[in-house]
């Protein structure tokens, strides 16, 4: 979850920088929070 | 006037003499409270007090463990029986719920990290010490950087580079759609997000315990005097005892978490794709 949320409020951050667009940085981050969670669930689900 | 105002600057307000009603503020504790005087240098070098502290504990486990197992009994006695207390508790604890039986070739590895760190957490609460190692980022960013070259390297010789990557970034079950975004976040995790979260956590939990160690201490202390403050600077030694006895918890269940987390991520990294 952690890295999902460095990773994709990083680059959030990166393309806000560049298209001036600061929501970014928290939509990044909430969305890699969704895709870590996204991947705990696929990680550790009972098969 | 000038005297009086030379005198006030010149009071020594260092956090040994500062107490309550001596015309000095509290000596909260500072960065400067984990930088040391260097005991010598050669060159660019400096040797300090936790390296000595880092090289005590080095020496601690080595003759510790060679005294215990120069001569191996059946039936272990005196040392001995410490010893193997201490190498099945790792064992039990930490090497086989990751690695099963088949990892106890990792034994030494984890056993020598566990108690390395677990008596340099310890020197924190030893009299004439008072200070944990690992509570400067420099230990633990050491020991973590030697767990992470371990089990990538261990990751590469099991499944061959591409196959430990492709092992790493595919979480198994995921629809094919999805892998462009998961697999960034599954390959960030395990490069760069485990080895600072280890790091991180030990030299944290270490460097919360001290300051709080050195503030109800020094509070203590500064509170110390023939008035109301002396109600205060007991009440303040109260919790100080309190906080040490809690970081004797502390110390040991960080280092049980770092080999534990160490056997984990080779453990992960051995184990086929997921």
């Amino acid at each position: 979850m952690l890295s999902g949320m460095a990773l994709y409020g990083g680059l959030g951050w990166l393309i806000g920088r560049w298209t001036h667009i600061t929501l970014l940085l928290p939509a990044g981050m909430i969305a890699g929070l969704g895709f870590g969670v996204a991947l705990v669930i696929l990680r550790f689900r009972p098969r | 006037m000038s005297d009086v105002l030379t005198a006030s600057a010149a009071k020594d307000c260092s956090q040994a003499s500062a107490h309550l009603f001596s015309g000095c503020g509290f000596p909260a504790p500072s960065i400067g409270d984990f930088f040391f005087r260097p005991i010598f240098q050669i060159g660019g070098f400096q040797f300090t007090k936790p390296i000595l502290y880092m090289l005590v504990a080095a020496a601690a486990v080595l003759i510790f463990f060679t005294f215990a197992f120069r001569r191996p009994q059946l039936v272990p006695r005196g040392v001995q029986n410490l010893g193997e207390l201490g190498v099945l508790f790792v064992r039990d604890q930490i090497l086989r719920p990751q690695l099963g039986k088949k990892g106890d070739n990792w034994l030494p590895f984890l056993t020598s990290l566990f108690f390395f760190i677990w008596i340099m957490n310890l020197f924190e609460i030893i009299p004439g010490v008072m200070f944990p190692a690992t509570s400067k980022f420099a230990f633990p960013l050491g020991l973590t950087l030697i767990v992470w070259v371990t089990y990538i390297a261990v990751g590469m010789k099991t499944h061959g580079p591409l196959g430990y990557f492709k092992n790493i970034a595919v979480p198994q079950g995921a629809p094919w759609w999805i892998l462009p975004l998961l697999a960034p976040i599954e390959l960030f995790s395990n490069i760069l997000i485990r080895p600072f979260t280890l790091s991180v956590r030990l030299m944290a939990n270490m460097l919360a315990g001290h300051v709080l160690l050195l503030v109800f201490g020094l509070g203590a202390w500064y509170l110390f005097s023939l008035s109301i403050g002396m109600l205060f600077a007991a009440t303040s030694l109260l919790v100080y005892i309190l906080i040490t006895l809690l970081e004797v918890l502390v110390t040991l269940l960080q280092a049980f978490i770092f080999a534990t987390l160490a056997a984990f991520y080779i453990s992960d990294s051995l184990e086929s794709a997921h």
